[in-house]
C-alpha cells in the first residue's frame, strides 16, 4: 500500500536512512569543499593580480601619453582624453574587479560582506598592488610587451606615433641622426622616414634637446615642396620625447611647466633665417592662454 | 548524556562517523522544514515529502561542507530554501497562493514586536486579506518576511540562510515591511 504524504513525512527518518543505505550514498570528502573554497579565493587573488597589472599599465600609459603637451595636439583636454585613454586596460581593470567580487562572494563566508566592503577591498588591493607593479617597472613591461598584441588596442607608444607623427599637422616625433649644422640637422622619425630639420628659432633649449640624441617631439610645419624631393620640416619648438622609464609626477609637472613657459611667447618668435622669416610659427599650435603675471 | 541531548553540531560530528545518528537530526528538523517548505508555497503533501527527502539526502551527502562558523539550523534551512527554489524551477511552476498558510502564521506576523513598534496595522486585518498581500510581494521580500516573522529567525540567521550580508537583510526587511504596509493601506484594510 502506498504511503500517504502524511505518513511519508512521518516516516522520513526511515525513508532517508534506507535510501542512503540502498543507494550507498557517501558523504563528499571534506577536501572537495576545502579545495572549492580555496579555488574561489585563488581566483579572487588572480583577479586582483591581473587587475593590478591593468592599473600598472594605466599608470604607465598616463605617464607616457603626453598630456603635458595636450594643447599642442588636441583642441582641448576632453578630445585629448577621448583619443588617448587606455580603454583596454580600464575595461580589463573593471572586469577583474567584477570577477574578483564574484569569486569572493562564492567563498564560504564571502556573502557576509557588503558589496561596499568587498568592492572596496578589491579596489584598494588592485590599486596598491598596481602602484607597486608600476614602480617596479612591470607596468611598462605589460604595456610595451602586450599593448600592441591585443586586438583593437594600441600601446601608448603607438598612440604617441599616431598623435605626434603627423607632419601635415605640424608634429613630428623621432631622433636626430646627424650633427647639427648651423640651423639644420638630419632627423629620423619613428616610422623610419628621414627629414631635414630647419630650426626656425634661436632656442638654446631646443638645441640642447636635439643634441641629446634622444627621442624628441617637434612642433613646426612641413615645407610644401622641394626640388630634390627631400623632406624638410621647419621646427618652431623642440619638446622632450617620451622616456622608457617613468620619472615621477614631479618630473611630469616640471615638463608641463617648462612647456607652458616656453610657449607663452610663441607667437612671432625669433626666426633666424631671412628667407624663411614668416609668422608661420605663430600659427602653429599650441594656442595657449597667457601665463599669469 | 544521551545522544538525544547532544547539540546539532555535536550530532553532525557523530554522523560523520556513524550515519545512524543522522536519524536524530532528521527527527529534529522534519516538521520544521516541512512547515517552511509549505510557507514557501509548496502545498501538495507528496511534493513536500519529496523535497524534504532530497533535502536530507543532500545534507547527508554534503555534511563535510558544514562548519561551525554557522549554526546547523541555518545551514539546513539554506539547503531547504535552495532545494525548494530548484524544485520550482525544475517543475516550471510558481509558488502557490497560500504562502501564509494558516491563522497561526497570521498571528505570528501580527503579534511580532517589530510590527507592534511600527504600529502599522492591527489584528483587524483578516487572514485572507493578509495572505493576498503577502502573496503579491516580490520573492526577495517574501523570503525575508517568511524567515523573520513566520520562522522567527534572527538577522544573522537570515543572512546565513539567504547568503546575503546582514545589512542587506535589514534593508530588505525594512523595505518589505514598508511595502506590505503600503499594500495593506492601498487595499483599505488598515484600521
Amino acid at each position: 500500500m502506498k504511503d500517504s504524504p502524511k505518513n511519508k513525512i512521518e516516516n522520513m527518518k526511515d525513508t532517508v536512512l534506507s535510501r542512503i543505505e540502498e543507494s550507498a550514498i557517501e558523504q563528499v570528502p571534506r577536501w572537495v569543499f576545502l579545495f572549492k573554497n580555496f579555488a574561489f579565493w585563488a581566483f579572487w587573488a588572480v583577479s586582483i593580480l591581473v587587475g593590478a597589472g591593468a592599473v600598472a599599465a594605466i599608470l604607465f600609459s598616463a605617464g607616457h601619453v603626453g598630456w603635458e603637451f595636450y594643447e599642442a595636439t588636441h583642441a582641448n583636454i576632453l578630445t585629448f582624453l577621448i583619443e588617448t585613454l587606455p580603454y583596454f586596460w580600464i575595461v580589463m581593470f573593471l572586469c577583474m574587479l567584477a570577477l574578483g567580487n564574484y569569486n569572493l562572494r562564492q567563498t564560504k563566508t564571502g556573502y557576509r560582506y557588503s558589496l561596499m566592503v568587498v568592492g572596496g577591498v578589491s579596489i584598494v588591493g588592485s590599486l596598491l598592488l598596481g602602484f607597486v607593479l608600476f614602480i617596479s617597472g612591470t607596468g611598462a613591461f605589460i604595456e610595451l610587451t602586450l599593448g600592441d598584441r591585443i586586438p583593437f588596442n594600441r600601446s601608448v607608444v603607438m598612440v604617441q606615433r599616431d598623435v605626434w607623427r603627423v607632419p601635415e599637422a605640424g608634429r613630428l616625433i623621432g631622433t636626430v641622426v646627424g650633427e647639427i649644422d648651423g640651423n639644420k640637422v638630419l632627423f629620423e622619425d619613428v616610422a623610419g622616414d628621414e627629414w631635414m630639420l630647419v630650426m626656425m628659432r634661436e632656442g638654446g633649449r631646443d638645441r640642447e634637446l636635439l643634441a641629446g640624441m634622444q627621442e624628441v617631439r617637434l612642433l613646426g610645419y612641413r615645407a610644401t615642396s622641394t626640388a630634390s624631393g627631400e623632406k624638410i620640416f621647419h621646427v618652431c619648438i623642440v619638446l622632450p620625447g617620451p622616456k622608457a622609464r617613468s620619472e615621477g609626477v614631479d618630473h611630469m609637472i616640471g615638463v608641463r611647466k617648462e612647456f607652458t613657459e616656453r610657449t607663452a611667447d610663441f607667437k612671432g618668435g625669433e626666426i633666424n633665417e631671412d628667407n624663411l622669416r614668416s609668422n608661420e610659427c605663430g600659427s602653429v599650435r599650441p594656442k595657449l592662454s597667457p601665463l599669469p603675471e | 548524556m544521551s545522544s538525544q541531548d547532544k547539540t546539532d553540531e555535536e550530532l553532525v560530528e557523530m554522523v560523520r562517523i556513524q550515519r545512524d545518528f543522522f536519524g536524530i537530526l532528521i527527527g529534529r528538523y522534519e516538521s520544521r522544514l516541512a512547515k517552511y517548505i509549505r510557507r514557501l508555497g509548496v502545498h501538495d503533501g507528496e511534493d513536500v515529502a519529496d523535497i524534504l527527502q532530497e533535502i536530507f539526502i543532500k545534507a547527508y551527502r554534503n555534511l563535510n561542507d558544514f562548519d561551525t562558523s554557522l549554526s546547523f539550523s541555518s545551514w539546513i534551512y539554506r539547503i531547504t530554501h535552495n532545494e525548494t527554489i530548484s524544485w520550482y524551477r525544475k517543475h516550471n511552476v510558481r509558488p502557490e497562493g497560500n504562502l501564509v498558510s494558516n491563522s497561526e502564521d497570521i498571528l505570528l506576523l501580527l503579534e511580532s514586536d517589530e510590527w507592534k513598534e511600527e504600529d502599522r496595522f492591527d489584528a483587524h486585518v483578516s487572514a485572507e486579506e493578509l495572505r493576498e498581500v503577502v502573496k503579491s510581494l516580490d520573492r526577495k521580500y517574501r523570503d525575508i518576511i517568511i524567515l523573520r516573522f513566520f520562522e522567527q529567525k534572527e538577522y544573522e540567521e537570515i543572512s546565513d540562510i539567504l547568503k546575503i550580508p546582514i545589512g542587506t537583510v535589514g534593508t530588505l526587511l525594512h523595505r518589505a515591511k514598508k511595502k506590505l504596509a503600503t499594500m495593506i493601506d492601498d487595499k483599505k484594510i488598515h484600521v
